[in-house]
């Protein structure tokens, strides 16, 4: 069931009183430059919602994420210096690889998707260890200056972007037969089973777009930070929880809504640039993302649930 | 089942590199073991019984609270000028932490992981902003931690000790009874009286003060308490409950198995530090681990459910 995007008002609400309460009490804030930040950081955190909520709604989750992204950034600084094409088209693969992984161990071994996706987490963290112990690399700065430019201070590639993975989503999940599966598992596998869904490769095909949506998202995470890093994921697999459960996708699956993640994504994009511009100490701000994590998705379980 | 196949393993490596038979070794081993194990025994309390309306009961917080306690100690110690007051403070500390996340999963309706990946960025945080204080520490604390009779240090007798506790606990008492219910049947239990938000709620206040414990005897292991610190405890926590036989969504759990469990995973931890095997690879070599054993265990299962009559 796909949420009414009239429903997302109430994140979009939130993220309206945030952005307002920014403007007022932090300065720079309200900049051409600033919005550009948040745009781009908005597009990473949204494609990294969006592969979350997309082993949510069947039922499952997906820990692996964050380091997948990780992973990624690291493959991004060996390989798009080299040829860019070659770069995305081996980083898709690879997270295609390690949704594959996951995939295989939730739907053909039966494993929890906890268990399965963890193994995947510590395994990808290694991954991206071994490839950058330390940050370092090089992504073609072209890339980085096309992402933040701005036309008459708007961000216009980040945007297009942004809009283009929205439309592409919902079109995926509203008007395809794999994307209407993956509700339907999500929402009552028994169910869906007798309707003839063949529900292991439903859930089998969810963890790849997860593992694929969120390469992409550690792409864009790569070409933000112009290198490769092992552990600048880790932050992202909270706020892929965070915004797809406040965007509307329910936990217990066969409930999302992409509209909804944009406006959660948009809220963790705000909270972590308003951490940044406020200055606040990296180990206070990791302080301030587990007590939002935890709020955001405790009022969210309340209120959206109606 | 596990003891044989994790004897037969420890052998195996024996013999290809002989220096696994050093008493120092051995020693070493089952001091981590033991600590790893308190730690353990919190975690298999949270995976059979910590499960909340359809979500698994999981607590990824414990590896902080254990390195909070380590530093935590110290502070209060500073504070109060008492070791026994500092002690009960580091543990009632834990056990805060286990009230605040089974706070947030039984009222907030927070699903266990997120609530407790919170809890372990939250304190992640705080441990980095509180520095150091170089303290006494007390001899009790140093004897539980790094002394020994003869082969068997005295963290593995602890934990020997903890783990005879649950097990009398989970068979015999009712507190034991319940949680077993719970965990196999939430809404049968619940029709038999069992409160499960207090059930629930109690799993994850032990498991906080079993890794507050842990991190006291880390601290009398470590003598000087460091800022360096890789979580060895969390992840492998979680691998030894399912190395022992404890299945993800309950129903079915072993407290003995986490011995083997415990065991198999400090055993390989020396590996990896005789190896010099860097820590990247390190944490690949724990998920697939995790990832062949608990596959091992499901397809086990899967031939015992061909003569279920349906």
């Amino acid at each position: 069931m796909i949420r009414k995007v009239s429903r997302s008002i109430i994140i979009w609400s939130v993220d309206f009183v945030f952005v307002l309460i920014a403007t007022l009490f932090i300065p720079y804030f309200a900049s051409y430059e600033n919005f550009a930040n948040v745009a781009v950081r908005l597009l990473i955190i949204f494609l990294v919602a969006l592969a979350q909520s997309s082993a949510i709604v069947v039922g499952g989750a997906d820990l692996s994420v964050g380091s997948n992204m990780s992973v990624m950034t690291g493959i991004a600084s060996y390989l798009l210096i080299v040829n860019p094409i070659l770069g995305i088209a081996v980083i898709l693969l690879a997270g295609a690889a390690l949704g594959a992984f996951n995939g295989f161990g939730v739907s053909k071994l039966n494993i929890h998707p906890f268990i399965v996706t963890l193994c995947a987490f510590l395994i990808a963290q290694g991954l991206a260890l071994t490839l950058r112990p330390i940050p370092g690399g090089e992504i073609p700065r072209a890339l980085y200056t096309s992402l933040y430019s701005t036309y008459y201070g708007i961000p216009v590639l980040s945007i297009i972007l942004l809009l283009t993975f929205l439309f592409m989503f919902v079109f995926f999940i509203e008007r395809t037969s794999l994307g209407r599966s993956l509700l339907a598992v999500g929402g009552n596998e028994k169910v869906a089973q007798d309707f003839g869904v063949n529900t292991a490769r439903v859930k089998f095909l969810a963890y790849v777009l997860s593992g694929v949506l969120a390469a992409l998202a550690g792409f864009f995470l790569g070409v933000r930070i112009g290198c490769g890093s092992p552990n600048v994921g880790e932050t992202f697999l909270l706020y892929s929880f965070g915004a797809a459960v406040a965007g509307g996708t329910y936990l217990t699956g066969g409930v999302t809504s992409p509209v909804g993640t944009l406006g959660g994504a948009l809220l963790f994009a705000l909270i972590d640039d308003i951490l940044w511009l406020a200055q606040v100490s990296p180990y206070l701000s990791l302080v301030v993302q587990g007590i939002m994590l935890a709020v955001v998705v405790g009022i969210s379980e309340v209120v959206l649930r109606r | 089942m596990i003891y044989v196949s994790v004897f037969l393993f420890i052998l195996a490596a024996g013999m290809l590199i002989p220096t696994v038979f050093m008493p120092s070794n051995i020693i070493g081993v089952l001091r981590q073991a033991g600590i790893l194990g308190v730690v353990a025994l919190g975690q298999f309390l949270v995976i059979m019984g910590g499960a909340w309306k359809k979500d698994v009961g999981i607590d990824l917080s414990v590896g902080s609270t254990l390195f909070l306690t380590t530093l935590a100690f110290c502070h209060i110690n500073k504070l109060v000028q008492s070791d026994i007051v500092a002690t009960i403070l580091c543990l009632l500390l834990g056990v805060l932490i286990g009230l605040i996340n089974g706070i947030m999963i039984t009222r907030g309706n927070i699903s266990p992981f997120i609530a407790t990946l919170a809890t372990s960025l939250s304190l992640q945080g705080i441990t980095w902003m509180i520095s150091i204080t170089p303290v006494e520490i007390p001899g009790y604390l140093i004897f539980l931690g790094s002394e020994r009779i003869g082969l068997v240090p005295i963290t593995f007798i602890c934990f020997l000790i903890l783990s005879i506790i649950l097990w009398v606990l989970m068979r015999y008492s009712t507190y034991g009874i319940r949680v077993y219910a719970k965990s196999s049947n939430p809404r049968a239990a619940q029709l038999l009286g069992v409160d499960l938000k207090l059930y629930t709620l109690s799993t994850y206040v032990i498991s906080g003060l079993l890794a507050a414990f842990g991190g006291l005897l880390y601290l009398g292991f470590l003598v000087h308490p460091s800022m360096t610190f890789t979580d060895i405890f969390t992840f492998d926590s979680i691998a030894a409950v399912l190395i022992g036989g404890t299945e993800f969504v309950g129903g079915i759990g072993s407290v003995f198995g986490l011995l083997p469990g415990v065991v198999l995973m400090r055993f390989i931890n020396y590996f990896i530090l005789f190896f010099n095997v860097p820590d990247a690879t390190r944490r690949i070599m724990t998920g697939l681990m995790i990832f062949s054993i608990v596959t091992i265990f499901v397809l086990q299962s899967k031939r015992k459910r061909k003569f279920k009559i349906v």
